[in-house]
């Protein structure tokens, strides 16, 4: 049985911020996931990366937070890109036809490098 | 009721037995001593008798030619020895009874006896005849024996013994007599005066008797009148004071139980607080008084009420210490203010506990026409502190029940609501078999599922699924029921009903929320079912042989994108029905169940499980799937909505 908590790091690499996400997002940890990338993906023209690698869920909300953050990023010029997603995060993203809406990659490497 | 003798009955009977006692040791010592004297005086006088006799039998052995003449001793023995001559008659002082002489070998010369009879045997051992004088008080007789030599020097042989009659016995008795009189008058007397005098010395004492009985009895006025300055008077006034104090304290005790009753009946907050601040009011007789509670969490705390006169601002302070530490906040007079009084609590600030968790704090000000609260007062109202927290939070509780179980009617009737709008029995459809269900998580899910039959034969069925669970989701599925039913009345395309649903939904929905869903069109004569995925699981077709065949068109999910985003990538498929194809639509509910290691049931084992129980009848199908499902996720809760929708053409 995975963890139940979700822990979430940032950190600014090369003036993106890097979000490290481990755990699930789902109804008991989506407060938590909001009021963490709320101050970060809120800020005008900001380059945010989600490395995802050790997110183990992410419900059907907090799919709706990222695509909303990711409107407001690009309308203010900033940027929002996921990396390093599980099969089961692309299937969503997948179903959701959000494979070309949301920026995504392989690695945190090329994540960054897309900013 | 205490028996046996009171205790004034006790002190007399202790007081007279030592004196009895005391009179009887007495009376004994000088009884003994005055017996011995008399002894010792008799004794000495029958000594004094002997050396009579041997002066007289030495003078008369001698006058006798060295013998002695029997009749002339029984002569002078019997009138003349001792006889001493008065004024008008004989006076005779101890006379001898009797007077034996015998022999130096133990052989009787002479016996006299003053009643005539013999009396000494003729010969005695003359080992028996001492040389020294012996004097003995015979007492059973009454007499006393002196036998020793007649002449101490040897001039005259032999040994007299004589027998003199005494009265000690008979004075003795007389002695005794008269001691037991006295003793017993003494004794009597004395008993008399004892009870007379500790009748009065222990009146005080009787009289606490009598009033310990009353109090008990109830009355609690009664108080005894005794002023003297001594241990009872003390005792007297001490025992005034105790009750004086166990009055005010009953007194004080029936007005804590009145209103521990008064709020412990109350569950009204807003009456509780009104009435515990009464409470605190009216037994302190506080100037004023305030009741403050934690809100917002427990960072706030607030006044709920107020009494008397306007709370003085500095209370803040201590308020919150007293929250803090759990610990009642005495503030005490100035050591200038402190006279005779024993009080020295001028206000305090008792917490309000509940558990080991401080829910508030009482204000009480300073008491009202007294310098200070006393010491029992203090320990009065911080006990009635414990009983007001407690109450706070009986109030607390049972306002949470009462506001779960109006959440939970509500919740129910929402359930009941919902349950109305999805349908409860299958559309007819010519050569189809259609069955559904969908189980919420909780009372009110966001799935949402339906059939409507419209014109000519065409069909429409849609499996949605709102982002998040509960009540939100729920209203959103009503919403979108409205839509549905509402743009499916004029259109007739699955696209097209959901491309008007869409833009509906994009505009009103929060912008975190988003609903996928399949609707499937149906044209029963022709069997070409028209698919429009809106960002849902794919559809699963399970062929009569068992083959899978999934049906994605592309579309993302209503209410997600911007309308033209969602209107540019939106397909639509189309696929015409075998005989036993079976169309399953399905809410992630079902793929992402999880048993109690976290497993999800998943995509491949519902293809496997349907592939499985396609010969069943849809009904059973669903049912069997579903009853998997459960097993699978054993003892885990329901996670997310479940929903399942087949439809087979049968022929």
């Amino acid at each position: 049985m995975g963890k139940d908590e979700l822990d979430v790091q940032v950190k600014s690499e090369a003036g993106v911020d890097l979000v490290e996400l481990d755990g699930p997002v789902d109804s008991a940890t989506i407060e938590v996931f909001k009021s963490r990338l709320d101050p970060v993906c809120n800020r005008q023209g900001a380059k945010v990366l989600l490395d995802c690698q050790q997110l183990t869920y992410l419900n059907s909300r907090a799919i709706g937070l990222l695509v909303n953050y990711h409107r407001h990023l690009l309308q203010s010029r900033g940027r929002l890109a996921l990396c390093r997603l599980n099969t089961k995060l692309v299937r969503s993203l997948d179903l959701l036809q959000l494979g070309k809406t949301l920026f995504t990659y392989e690695t945190r490497e090329l994540g960054l490098e897309s900013f | 009721m205490p028996t046996g003798l009171k205790f004034i009955h006790k002190i007399i009977l202790l007081m007279v037995g030592c004196i009895a006692f005391t009179g009887a040791i007495i009376a004994v010592t000088f009884a003994a001593r005055f017996r011995t004297e008399l002894i010792r005086q008799e004794e000495g006088s029958s000594f004094t008798v002997y050396q009579a006799a041997a002066n007289y039998l030495t003078g008369h052995y001698f006058s006798k030619n060295e013998h002695f003449v029997p009749r002339s001793l029984g002569y002078v023995f019997s009138n003349r020895f001792l006889v001493a001559e008065g004024e008008g008659s004989l006076s005779v002082t101890h006379r001898p009874s009797r007077v034996a002489l015998y022999e130096p070998d133990g052989s009787l010369i002479y016996a006299y006896s003053i009643d005539g009879k013999p009396h000494a045997p003729t010969n005695v051992p003359a080992s028996s005849l001492s040389s020294n004088v012996s004097v003995v008080f015979n007492r059973p007789l009454d007499r006393i024996v002196v036998s020793g030599p007649i002449d101490p020097f040897g001039a005259v042989p032999g040994y007299v013994t004589i027998d003199l009659p005494t009265d000690i016995g008979e004075r003795l008795r007389a002695l005794y007599r008269t001691a037991a009189v006295m003793l017993l008058g003494g004794t009597l007397l004395t008993t008399l005066l004892g009870f007379l005098l500790t009748r009065r010395f222990l009146a005080p004492v009787q009289a606490l008797t009598d009033a310990a009985r009353r109090v008990h009895a109830g009355d609690y006025s009664f108080r005894i009148q005794h002023a003297a300055n001594d241990e009872i008077g003390l005792l007297t006034s001490t025992f005034n004071e105790m009750v004086s104090s166990w009055v005010r304290r009953l007194s004080l005790m029936h007005r804590i139980q009145e209103w521990t009753l008064k709020v412990g009946n109350e569950f009204d907050r807003h009456r509780l607080y009104a009435r515990l601040l009464d409470m605190f009011h009216n037994v302190a007789s506080s100037k004023m008084c305030a009741l403050f509670l934690r809100t917002d969490g427990g960072r706030d705390i607030d006044p709920v009420a107020v009494r008397g006169e306007e709370i003085p601002p500095d209370v803040t302070g201590p308020i919150r210490f007293a929250l803090e530490k759990n610990e009642p906040v005495l503030m005490e007079r100035a050591a200038s203010e402190t006279g005779a009084s024993l009080g020295r609590v001028k206000s305090m600030v008792l917490p309000l506990v509940s558990g080991e968790r401080p829910i508030g704090a009482v204000y009480i000000g300073p008491p009202d026409g007294a310098p200070a609260y006393d010491d029992e007062m203090v320990a009065t109202l911080q006990t009635l502190a414990q009983h007001a927290g407690i109450a706070v939070e009986n109030a607390r509780l049972l306002n949470e029940v009462a506001e779960k179980r109006r959440i939970e009617q509500e919740m129910g009737w929402a359930r009941d609501i919902q349950r109305t709008l999805l349908p409860n029995q299958a559309v007819n459809i010519p050569g189809y078999s259609l069955h559904g269900f969908s189980l919420p998580a909780t009372e009110v899910g966001g799935d949402y599922f339906d059939y409507l039959a419209r014109d000519a034969g065409r069909f429409h069925i849609i499996v949605s699924d709102v982002s998040g669970k509960g009540v939100a989701a729920g209203l959103i599925m009503s919403v979108l029921r409205s839509l549905v039913h509402t743009y499916s009345e004029f259109t007739e395309a699955p696209q097209d009903i959901l491309r008007h649903v869409n833009r509906v939904l994009t505009r009103d929905l929060d912008e975190y929320m988003f609903i996928t869903a399949n609707m499937l069109t149906l044209q029963a004569d022709t069997h070409v079912l028209r698919i429009a995925r809106a960002g849902h699981e794919p559809v699963l077709i399970i062929g009569a042989d068992g083959s899978i065949q999934w049906i994605k068109p592309n579309g993302t999910a209503l209410g997600l994108l911007d309308v033209g985003s969602f209107e540019a990538n939106f397909e639509i498929a189309e696929y015409r029905m075998q005989p036993g194809d079976t169309v399953l639509l399905y809410t992630d509910g079902i793929t992402e169940a999880q048993d109690v290691e976290g497993e999800e049931y998943g995509l491949d084992q519902l293809v496997k499980d349907a592939a499985t129980l396609r010969h069943l009848p849809v009904t059973a199908m669903l049912e069997g799937l579903l009853e998997r499902v459960r097993r699978f996720a054993s003892d885990r809760i329901q996670l997310d909505d479940i929903t399942l929708v087949a439809l087979r053409r049968d022929r």
